[in-house]
């Protein structure tokens, strides 16, 4: 027991060994924490710049995105713009087409399949138009009232058919009506010495009317079937002429297929990019022939060809004259404009925080070199005192 | 903080002949943070660089200096700020430069190469004519002198000069030209610096006349009417110490004009009050009819003389009377001078006018700020000439400093 107290006893000796074992280990301990301090301060700043390298880089990826995002709907909005062109032209032209056959027609007095139909029905023409008025009256009557009744026996097969089958009988009533008209105006009418080119005219104009009454009409029934709902989504008459028969729909069906060839003839004509040139409706604009095209041609020789009078386009003779010279420097020169391009910032204000900052070079050298003879407040150029004091 | 529009898409250091470049080094990845200044009263323009080197080409190859700079920021569509082989941007020195295990931090700084060639320059033949004319010569034409590629702005003097050279630098040499010559019959005054276009040597009353830039400061976060031309910060600095002013004779400067040849000699004052300005500086009383500074001229006749008989001299001009003007001109031009931070706009040069338009309260108390000072009004306001101007480019900031000073005589 003594032994073990003595063993135990604390003494001065021990008390120093001890700490200095502590000392050391502490010392380790520390050392070693400012190792990894000092490379986790390494790491931070390796961090930092890393984060400000991304951030540099997500301005830069936000800006690629946005000129991506930006072309893409300039290249949507032009195609979009092109389609509608595209689509607005070929509507114009089908119509532009359908009126010019429309015209044609009548003067030649080519009423084709309506004037016999007329004659099956056994009356003048003012009977047909009755007749087919009635018919057409009647027809829609009965698919107003008929049609909820029929309907399940009807079946969506047929639907289009029948709707198709009543456009044709519209269409075709109604371009035999216009035939008739033009018909018989110009051969009236037409005749008369004063009254005669007025009169083909509003003939034409009136057959052209009808013809387009017949169509609305015709429009009006396919719409009531469709508006229905019963038709589906994909049943269009005119995607189901191609294969109904031609004995159901009589001529105007042939003629809704001939116009459907149009159509395709067009979309061809466009495809290969050929211009579209209609008839007499939209005249080429008339070039100057013989005297007026030397006149015409001298005033593009004299005014160096800006206003192409002889409507040829550009020659090499219109550059060669002082004063076509003069007049194509003024035509060229852009119209008077105060230009603040050289001013304007091309970005909004991006910094919303700001402090003031010192505007003085921070280069020794520069700030040595400044002007020292303009005899300026000392206070602004920063001279030392003792060189102020040199001053008389 | 808000996001920037700015892109830096070259930063290339470039080797010149004896540099310790060998190729192009391509610092646009080191994070570069620019500042870029130009001043109206320095014949350079200057910048510095700060990067990260994670390559330690600056240690490696040992760069100390002679590099040129190739520099191209995109600011907004178009590359707006570009500095070029042309601008001779040369590496002036190395500062700042830390190194780690894995990089070195570094401050380039660029300064023009004419600037060197000055220090080696010296004129020494005598020069006669107009003064603008030499300036010419100094800077492009003499063999002595800069020979510059860079552009040379100058307004025509009204007045011709004769001097020699006297082993002078040649863009010290036109410093010293500057208060000396004439924009008109009764105006003095021409300062002479660099900016991005090239060297200017230009009258102070005409760039006076310049058409302003507009900025307007307003507390609204998108006003379309202000759009980019706007004030984020505003600091007047009044440096109008009138103990310094009196030594500078601002208020009033006598010139004892000594004729050797003739053994005379003329006193001639000058005081703040001839300058009949519209807004007049305000003075304690009876301040300016007493000469704070005096300065002694002695002709040199010598120069004067242009052939062999001693009649052939050039006529006297007055000089000694129009250059005190030009003293009290600088001093007024430069004692009021204002701060503002703006938008990056790196179109702004040193030596356009800027319309400065700050809010005003119409009375006291409630009374609405809604409208702006100008010329006539108190406040600061008006009319101001770019003297100084700073962008800072880089670490998420793009901003605009410049340091203005008061149009006080077309005011």
């Amino acid at each position: 027991m003594d032994e073990e107290q003595t063993s135990k006893k604390i003494s001065i000796d021990s008390f120093f060994n001890r700490v200095d074992e502590v000392d050391r280990v502490a010392k380790s301990a520390l050392k070693k924490s400012t190792n990894n301090l000092s490379s986790i301060n390494a790491s931070k700043l390796l961090v930092d710049s890393i984060s400000v390298s991304i951030d540099a880089m997500k301005t830069e990826i936000r800006d690629i995105a946005n000129y991506i995002v930006i072309e893409n709907k300039l290249e949507k909005d032009a195609a979009e713009d092109r389609r509608l062109e595209e689509q607005d032209l070929k509507q114009k032209q089908a119509m532009t087409d359908r009126a010019l056959a429309m015209g044609e027609r009548g003067p030649k007095g080519d009423p084709g399949t309506p004037a016999e139909e007329q004659k099956g029905g056994g009356g003048s023409f003012l009977g047909g138009l009755i007749k087919t008025l009635f018919a057409g009256g009647g027809l829609f009557l009965a698919a107003k009232t008929l049609f909820p009744a029929l309907l399940p026996f009807l079946g969506k097969a047929l639907i289009p058919k029948i709707a198709l089958g009543l456009k044709g009988v519209f269409v075709g009533s109604f371009k035999g009506l216009a035939g008739l008209l033009t018909k018989g105006v110009t051969a009236t009418l037409g005749k008369v010495p004063l009254l005669g080119k007025a009169a083909i005219g509003f003939s034409k104009a009136l057959g052209t009317g009808i013809l387009k009454a017949g169509k609305i009409a015709a429009g009006i029934i396919g719409s009531a079937f469709t508006f229905s709902g019963l038709m589906g989504s994909g049943a269009k008459a005119s995607e189901n002429n191609m294969s109904f028969s031609s004995d159901v729909g009589g001529s105007g069906i042939a003629d809704q297929l001939k116009e459907d060839e149009k159509k395709k003839k067009e979309e061809l004509k466009n495809k290969n990019e050929k211009p579209v040139e209609v008839g007499g409706f939209e005249p080429e604009e008339k070039k100057p022939e013989g005297i007026m095209r030397g006149l015409a041609g001298v005033g593009d020789f004299l005014t160096g060809g800006v206003f192409d009078l002889d409507k040829r386009g550009d020659s090499v003779t219109d550059k060669i004259t002082p004063s076509g010279m003069l007049f194509r420097a003024a035509d060229i020169a852009p119209p008077p404009q105060t230009d603040s391009s050289s001013i304007a910032p091309a970005n909004t204000p991006n910094t919303s925080e700001v402090i003031i900052r010192p505007t003085t070079p921070t280069v020794p050298y520069v700030r040595a070199i400044k002007n020292q003879y303009l005899s300026i407040n000392p206070n602004r150029n920063k001279l030392p005192a003792e060189i102020a004091r040199m001053i008389q | 903080m808000a996001e920037s529009q700015f892109l830096i898409t070259k930063c290339l250091l470039r080797p010149n002949k004896g540099s310790s470049l060998d190729e192009d080094y391509d610092i646009v990845r080191g994070n570069p943070i620019i500042n870029y200044f130009e001043s109206i009263d320095s014949p350079s323009i200057s910048m510095t660089i700060t990067f990260i080197d994670v390559d330690q080409v600056l240690g490696r190859k040992g760069i100390t200096g002679g590099e040129y700079i190739n520099l191209t920021i995109k600011d907004g569509e178009v590359d707006k700020f570009q500095i070029t082989d042309d601008h001779k941007m040369m590496l002036n020195s190395v500062r700042d430069m830390t190194t780690e295990t894995n990089k070195q931090f570094a401050t380039l700084e660029f300064i023009s190469a004419e600037t060197i060639t000055n220090e080696t320059a010296r004129v020494t033949k005598k020069f006669t004519g107009n003064v603008s004319n030499i300036v010419q010569e100094l800077l492009v034409d003499d063999k002595k002198g800069i020979k510059t590629k860079k552009e040379l702005f100058k307004d025509q003097a009204a007045n011709s000069y004769s001097f020699i050279g006297n082993l002078k630098r040649p863009i010290d040499t036109i410093q010293w030209l500057c208060p000396k010559t004439q924009s008109s019959t009764k105006n003095f005054g021409f300062l002479f610096y660099e900016n991005l276009d090239g060297y200017h040597f230009k009258s102070i009353e005409k760039l006076l006349e310049q058409e302003p830039i507009r900025y307007e400061h307003t507390d609204k976060p998108d006003d379309e009417s202000v759009g980019p031309f706007k004030i984020l910060q505003n600091q007047v600095n009044q440096t109008n110490d009138i103990g310094m002013n009196c030594r500078m004779g601002m208020y009033g400067n006598r010139t004892i004009y000594i004729d050797i040849e003739n053994q005379t000699n003329q006193e001639i004052d000058f005081k703040i009050s001839d300058l009949n300005l519209k807004k007049p500086v305000k003075l304690l009383d009876g301040l300016e009819e007493h000469p704070t500074r005096l300065m002694l001229r002695v002709n040199d006749f010598g120069v004067a003389q242009v052939g062999a008989a001693k009649s052939e001299v050039q006529p006297e001009s007055e000089l000694a009377v129009y250059q005190n003007k030009s003293y009290i001109r600088n001093n007024l031009l430069f004692s009021q001078s204002l701060s503002i931070a703006i938008p990056l706009n790196t179109t702004l040069r040193a030596g356009n006018v800027i319309d400065v338009k700050l809010p005003l309260k119409k009375g006291d108390g409630d009374s609405p700020t809604d409208s702006y000072g100008n010329e006539k009004s108190n406040d600061p306001s008006g009319k101001y000439l770019i003297s100084e101007l700073r962008h800072v480019i880089g670490a998420n900031a793009s901003e605009t400093q410049l340091t203005l000073i008061r149009d006080v005589f077309t005011a």
